[in-house]
């Protein structure tokens, strides 16, 4: 019985990946779980180079970039909430409460600084009360997240009498700006996917959300504190969606009250298309920014090739049951 | 040109441009009251004939979920305040954030348990139509407004805009703007909903008739966001570097115009779009926004609640449809 977590077993097989050569090297690439999305996300990457013209050009790029950051961002969250056994349905809501707030603190106190905290702890706070509700009152992490979606963009509406706030300051530049001709979004996208995969691979902390995700039983047993854990993991998805919400108004120097809406679903696809399991205990980082470039690629073409909008919807759709597919059936030819 | 000054000949040939109608020959124009100030800016036309000879209790209901909605209720305020002397109560019904059927029908069953003498109401879904034409079997007139449903219901009438007829008026507009040559794409706020599938097909139904030298791209859809709509705009744009326009069909033109801006197109590619509010003035001003297409949302809820005090008060009766004219609000390049 091998003693690793599923996380180490992940970072394992990459690393044994990177280590080989040869054919040794491709079937330990297959053997990684993530493999099918790295796959097709290279194999739409040469499709959309070879058919549009405009594809690899440095201001498309770009545009690739910024679209995949706040989805990616947001995933990041989710996937541990998943991976621990969760789910955040609340991530969309959040990120409206939290685009509001923002905009409205910076407003009223004159304190862009002011605005970036309040982004940030609103969504720390719907993450925390999240993780509260189902650790300790234990409600059904379902059922704790719609509700708090619900309150979260009701009370995003209740505040602002639904009118967009304006959000133009020197903080728009998180959102909006480019470093050396990169979207910012795109560069917080890349920092936080390193600490979040150090967090997860390389923490106790990390390898225990692995473990409750396994079986919440056995991590109770080994002496993981699984309701504090749940609270902290529920607690960092908020903040995540809270930053997720402050970006969007950056980039629109404006925050609507209903931005976010229905995010959650492209955040769900983008954590599950990158090989997380719902039922938790397995999955990686690396996979799931795959998962949000692959959504965003998808999208991106689409648009590059004039597809009709149909047939986006039921392709996008028809790449989710593909990867998942491909890997229950690389799973059960494994068992 | 105000409506005392006509006779009631004239002022019926003048009603082609959507204004009211007071069928009853006894009523003299000269008891109308003054509209307040803010419903004449606003552009309502429907004055209340004198004060009702007993106390009505009128009902509004209204969605309120977005910035359109509390225009909305600006109107609904402003009939309030002028009808509160004229022995006529308006309370405001929030349907709620959700738009859809079910909230429909349980605001109208509140209003009816709660016995108003009139009630206005978007009631455009053709799951409401029995429950409008339960209401007007109660005896209780019952004015649509904003948008009706597909199937006719036994409303008492009708006040909005045709949505297919704005579509046209906008390809019109885009039409004489750029000359009969150019290219257009266009971004739908939701594929099926009725009314904005009238906008888009109406606008390219036009152009496809009578501005053949025009290109329109494939449309797809934001679902009302305007984050998507930045994204969107921004492939669009990368895409088709010859594009002149932008067609957004509901929410979120605020976010393609925001990407115009920010590739420094201001000038070169412009947006066209529906509904004047606050945070999308700086793009008219700018130059990013040609045009909005207004649906005058207060003066809608207005002219509905004083056209139910004048039915109510004085038996007046006005025609089943009236239509809102497409009126544009210009940007800094229109011609």
């Amino acid at each position: 019985m091998s003693e690793q977590s599923p996380a180490e077993q992940n970072a394992k097989a990459i690393g044994e990946a990177a280590s080989t050569n040869g054919s040794s090297l491709l079937s330990r690439f297959f053997a990684v779980r993530e493999a099918p999305i790295f796959i097709m996300l290279a194999l739409l990457f040469i499709i959309l180079s070879v058919i549009s013209p405009y594809f690899l050009t440095a201001r498309n790029l770009a545009n690739v970039a910024q679209q995949i950051s706040v989805v990616g961002i947001v995933a990041l969250g989710e996937a541990l909430v998943i991976i621990s056994g969760g789910l955040d349905l609340s991530v969309g809501a959040v990120i409206g409460l939290s685009a509001v707030s923002a905009a409205l603190v910076a407003q009223h106190t004159g304190s862009p600084s002011l605005g970036i905290f309040a982004a940030i702890g609103v969504g720390a706070l719907f993450g925390a009360a999240n993780g509260l509700f189902v650790a300790r009152l234990k409600i059904n992490p379902f059922i704790t997240t719609l509700g708090t979606m619900s309150v979260a963009r009701g009370t995003a509406l209740l505040i602002t009498n639904a009118r967009p706030q304006q959000f133009d300051n020197w903080a728009t530049f998180l959102g909006g700006g480019r470093i050396f001709g990169v979207p910012a979004q795109f560069v917080w996208l890349v920092l936080l996917s390193i600490m979040v995969w150090i967090f997860a691979t390389r923490t106790r902390w990390g390898r225990n959300i692995y473990a409750m995700g396994d079986s919440l039983k056995a991590a109770r047993y080994a002496g993981v504190d699984t309701d504090k854990l749940t609270i902290g993991v529920f607690t960092l998805s908020g903040t995540l969606a809270g930053f997720g919400g402050l970006l969007i108004a950056g980039l629109l120097n404006n925050a609507n009250p209903n931005l976010g809406l229905g995010y959650e679903m492209d955040v769900i696809a983008a954590v599950i298309l990158g090989g997380v399991a719902l039922t938790g205990g397995r999955g990686a980082i690396p996979g799931v920014v795959a998962g949000a470039a692959l959504m965003g690629l998808l999208r991106n073409g689409f648009v590059l090739l004039s597809v009709s909008a149909y047939w986006q919807t039921i392709v996008i759709g028809l790449v989710v049951l593909f990867a998942v597919g491909a890997d229950s059936f690389s799973r059960r030819g494994k068992e | 040109m105000s409506i005392t000054s006509l006779t009631r000949r004239r002022f019926l040939t003048a009603t082609g441009a959507g204004l009211v109608i007071p069928m009853i020959p006894s009523l003299s124009f000269g008891a109308e009251v003054a509209l307040p100030p803010e419903a004449v800016e606003f552009g309502a036309t429907v004055k209340a004939l004198g004060a009702s000879p007993r106390p009505l209790r009128i009902a509004c209901l209204s969605f309120q979920s977005a910035a359109f909605w509390d225009a909305v209720s600006e109107g609904i305020v402003s009939a309030k305040n002028y009808l509160a002397p004229l022995n006529s109560t308006v309370d405001h019904l929030s349907y709620g954030t959700s738009i859809d059927v079910e909230s429909v029908v349980n605001g109208l069953n509140a209003a009816l348990a709660k016995q108003y003498d009139g009630i206005a109401a978007v009631t455009v879904f053709d799951g409401a139509v029995s429950k409008v034409n339960e209401v007007i079997a109660a005896g209780v007139p019952l004015i649509n407004y904003v948008a009706d449903s597909a199937e006719r219901s036994n409303r008492t009438s009708s006040l909005g805009q045709v949505a297919i007829n704005a579509g046209k008026a906008a390809g019109e507009f885009i039409s004489n703007q750029l000359g009969g040559k150019g290219k257009v794409a266009v971004i739908t706020g939701w594929f099926g909903a009725p009314q904005l599938d009238d906008r888009m097909n109406g606008m390219i139904d036009y152009l496809k008739a009578n501005a053949p030298g025009i290109d329109i791209i494939e449309p797809i859809e934001n679902k009302d966001d305007a984050n998507t709509a930045y994204q969107q705009a921004s492939d669009l744009i990368t895409a088709h570097q010859d594009l002149d326009v932008i067609y957004v069909t509901g929410g979120g033109p605020e976010g393609a115009a925001k990407a115009i801006r920010d590739a420094d197109l201001t000038g070169k590619v412009f947006v066209v779009g529906y509904d004047y509010l606050p945070d999308r003035k700086t793009y008219l001003d700018q130059g990013e926004m040609l045009a909005l297409v207004s649906q005058d949302p207060q003066r809608q809820s207005f002219d509905s609640i004083v056209m139910l005090h004048n039915i109510l008060a004085f038996g007046t009766e006005y025609p089943a449809d009236i239509e809102i004219e497409a009126r544009m609000t210009t940007g800094k390049y229109a011609k």
